[in-house]
């Protein structure tokens, strides 16, 4: 409608406007009904003087809306001889400039993506409680990004915590031996185990000497080692069974001292002379026995030899001293 | 509550707020009579209304020992309340689900004017509420009368029990929706209500920052008609509320129409419609809610009534407070109910100056509440929200302190 109103201005404005504006050529185009230049002069009357370069995309833009019309208009043209152009000019200066575009459809909202959750949340039977429908709106709208910037966000802490967890699990573990070093030590032992211990609020706490050597030993035994690095494999007899007389007496020792101030010990562990538990108590050295030999007495020489213990368990304190052991019925089953 | 016959009648008269007398009464034990219902209004039809009845007979099967008496007329009632046990077995319930049957008529009344009372009973039941409301009288959508529709109960009210301590297991199912049905024809929706968080004594309220509304949520329902119906609906009241609030989302239910069986087995369809049910929520998590469902007759299409919800919750948001007008009541009653500690609430000037807010005030200071400290808030003095302080009595649940 436009450009319509335009082509009737055209009549007018032709004699009006400077001739250098519309050219020749386009007036005598217009003679013989070039739709184009008749916008174009349309266009240039409606508008300010345009320079030669900027003119040819505009009036393409100005015929490109109302092709359909101008095959109606030119009849009209002839006695539509003009509205006053002055006033008409200021109100009409905007309308032509854009191109009026009448949608049918509603405007479309931006659609909310919600999640199944909220709609869960929401259309369940529970009332939607506003602190639980609080998380899934920020999850709702960005879901992934905020999923993600958690994983961030606790990424580092998590990590730093997992390694504050190591750490106090290692000083947990090498405590005693951090204790025993400030309390009865060398003073340089004592030292450097009291800068650790300082230091061992942030970092995992480094023993010196003997006791890193004992601290390493505990992280292995922790860590599923067989048997402790202090373990000598060879070792002279003698020596050994001094030391294991030793431990056994420094155990002993310590039970009974429990036993007096009526503390209540660990169950005692009996631990064998090749040190991995078996063989202790008696019950497990029967099991030590090897297959196919006999399940009571000893094979010696090609024949059965019973002790005179093996026979009163056999008979069940048939024998004179082991009339009084006999009667315990719990004896039976060994 | 044994000890109450020593205790005198408390007079009321009227039969407006007679829901309300009937649960503060429940409440604080208080035997009451209530006389001239409806004695000169209308003289044909005195006395007592069917959901007025069938709201006695609830009270009745979730209380034990109360004992009900009408006059002749029925425009004069006695009620002497009896503990409130809920659901519990041998007292009425099967199954500990007591089944309330709403006649066809009570039909003009929504299922939400059962429940919202109800709520506020159950939770100083002694045992949990397990209610399921049915029958050819039963309405879940938004009625004409202004009855809300049990979504809005369950998205706008119940949740404000949260901040009274009662928050757990506590349900609303929609069994069957309904519309309102017109003349002649019936509902036969069903709900139902599952409350079983019960506590000795609601927590003292704080409500004194009504927030910014940061969201709306709702329900359209659509019940034995196309859910096109919804989709419009939920079209027209986000054209209205999007450029609001952006973070609207509306969800939308499409229900069959309600089947009940008549006598004779064959089955008949009850009434359908369709509405919008629509809940803002401020950043201090209050809530506002609008209510607006097709009427019985029909005739309205579905953008207006879109509409009509979008506006309805814009003027419930303009009027202000922590609470709105529909929740108020609940909130007023447990706040009174609460321990001997001040609570305090801000409430829109429209919404605590109507007259259920300002009889709920006089009501309560009847049955021996506190009367309510009333100041303006903040700085505002001429429209401001109003922050109501309310002294609670500290009786709590008494079946809980025996218990």
């Amino acid at each position: 409608m436009a450009p319509s109103l335009g082509k009737r201005k055209r009549t007018t404005r032709k004699e009006l406007e400077k001739p250098s504006r519309s050219p020749s050529p386009s007036s005598s185009s217009s003679d013989a009904e070039d739709v184009q230049a008749i916008f174009q002069r349309a266009f240039e009357a409606r508008f300010t003087p345009l320079d030669v370069s900027s003119k040819k995309p505009k009036t393409i833009h100005a015929n490109i809306p109302d092709n359909s019309e101008s095959e109606s208009e030119p009849e009209s043209d002839s006695d539509w001889s003009g509205l006053s152009s002055d006033n008409e000019n200021g109100h009409e200066d905007e309308a032509p400039n854009t191109i009026q575009v009448i949608s049918y459809a509603n405007p479309s909202h931006p659609h909310i993506q919600t999640t199944k959750s909220e709609l869960r949340a929401f259309m369940s039977s529970k009332p939607p409680s506003s602190s639980a429908s609080h998380q899934p709106v920020p999850s709702a709208t960005t879901s992934t990004s905020t999923s993600k910037q958690a994983a961030a966000a606790t990424d580092p802490t998590e990590t730093s915590h997992l390694k504050n967890d190591l750490a106090l699990q290692r000083l947990l573990r090498d405590s005693h031996l951090l204790s025993r070093t400030s309390t009865s030590s060398s003073a340089s032992a004592s030292a450097s185990a009291s800068t650790t211990t300082s230091r061992s609020g942030t970092s995992t706490p480094t023993l010196t000497g003997a006791l890193r050597h004992k601290s390493t030993d505990l992280a292995l035994l922790s860590l599923g080692a067989k048997k402790s690095i202090h373990v000598q494999k060879n070792m002279p007899m003698a020596l050994r069974k001094g030391l294991a007389a030793k431990a056994k007496q420094r155990e002993e020792k310590r039970r009974a001292d429990a036993r007096d101030a009526g503390i209540v010990l660990e169950r005692e562990v009996r631990v064998g002379k090749n040190g991995d538990g078996r063989g202790g108590s008696r019950s497990a050295r029967g099991r030590d026995k090897g297959v196919g030999g006999p399940s009571v007495g000893r094979f010696q020489g090609g024949m059965l030899k019973l002790s005179r213990r093996d026979v009163a368990d056999i008979t069940g304190g048939g024998g004179g001293g082991g009339g009084s052991r006999g009667k315990g019925k719990g004896r039976r089953g060994r | 509550m044994a000890s109450e016959t020593s205790q005198s009648l408390l007079r009321f008269t009227g039969h407006r707020h007679l829901r309300t007398r009937l649960v503060l009464a429940t409440l604080t034990g208080r035997p009451i009579r209530i006389s001239q219902i409806r004695a000169s209004s209308s003289s044909t039809t005195p006395g007592l209304t069917p959901p007025e009845v069938s709201f006695l007979r609830l009270l009745d099967s979730i209380t034990n020992g109360s004992a009900i008496e009408f006059s002749m007329t029925g425009t004069t009632l006695v009620y002497r309340p009896g503990l409130i046990t809920g659901s519990a077995e041998g007292l009425g319930a099967q199954g500990g689900v007591i089944r309330h049957e709403i006649g066809r008529e009570c039909r003009d009344r929504g299922a939400s004017w059962w429940i919202v009372p109800l709520c506020i009973l159950a939770g100083f039941a002694k045992a949990g509420v397990n209610v399921v409301f049915h029958g050819e009288g039963c309405i879940t959508a938004a009625t004409p009368g202004g009855d809300v529709s049990v979504d809005t109960v369950r998205t706008a009210i119940l949740p404000l029990y949260k901040n009274f301590g009662m928050e757990r297991n506590i349900e609303i199912r929609v069994l069957k929706r309904s519309c309102s049905p017109p003349r002649g024809g019936f509902a036969g929706g069903e709900v139902q209500l599952v409350f079983n968080h019960q506590v000795r004594l609601p927590k003292t309220l704080h409500l004194l920052n009504p927030g910014r509304v940061k969201r709306i949520r709702g329900v359209a329902y659509a019940v034995g008609v196309s859910g096109s119906n919804n989709a419009r609906a939920i079209e027209a009241a986000r054209g209205v509320l999007n450029k609001f609030v952006p973070d609207t989302y509306i969800f939308s239910d499409v229900a069959k129409a309600p089947l009940l069986e008549n006598k004779d087995g064959t089955k008949k369809k009850g009434a359908v419609g369709f509405g919008l049910s629509l809940v803002g929520e401020s950043s201090t998590n209050c809530l506002y809610s609008a209510d607006v469902a097709s009427p019985p007759e029909g005739g309205v299409p579905a953008e207006d009534i879109g509409k009509r919800a979008a506006y309805q919750l814009l003027e419930s948001i303009e009027r202000g407070g922590c609470v709105e007008k529909t929740a108020v009541e609940s909130v007023m009653v447990l706040m009174s109910m609460g321990s001997e500690d001040v609570g305090r609430v801000a409430l829109g000037r429209e919404v605590l100056g109507s007259e259920e807010v300002v009889q709920l005030g006089r009501d309560l200071s009847v049955v021996g509440h506190s009367g309510w400290g009333l100041r303006d808030a903040g700085e505002a003095k001429e429209d401001g929200d109003v922050v109501v302080s309310v002294v609670g009595r500290g009786v709590g649940n008494v079946g809980r302190k025996i218990a």
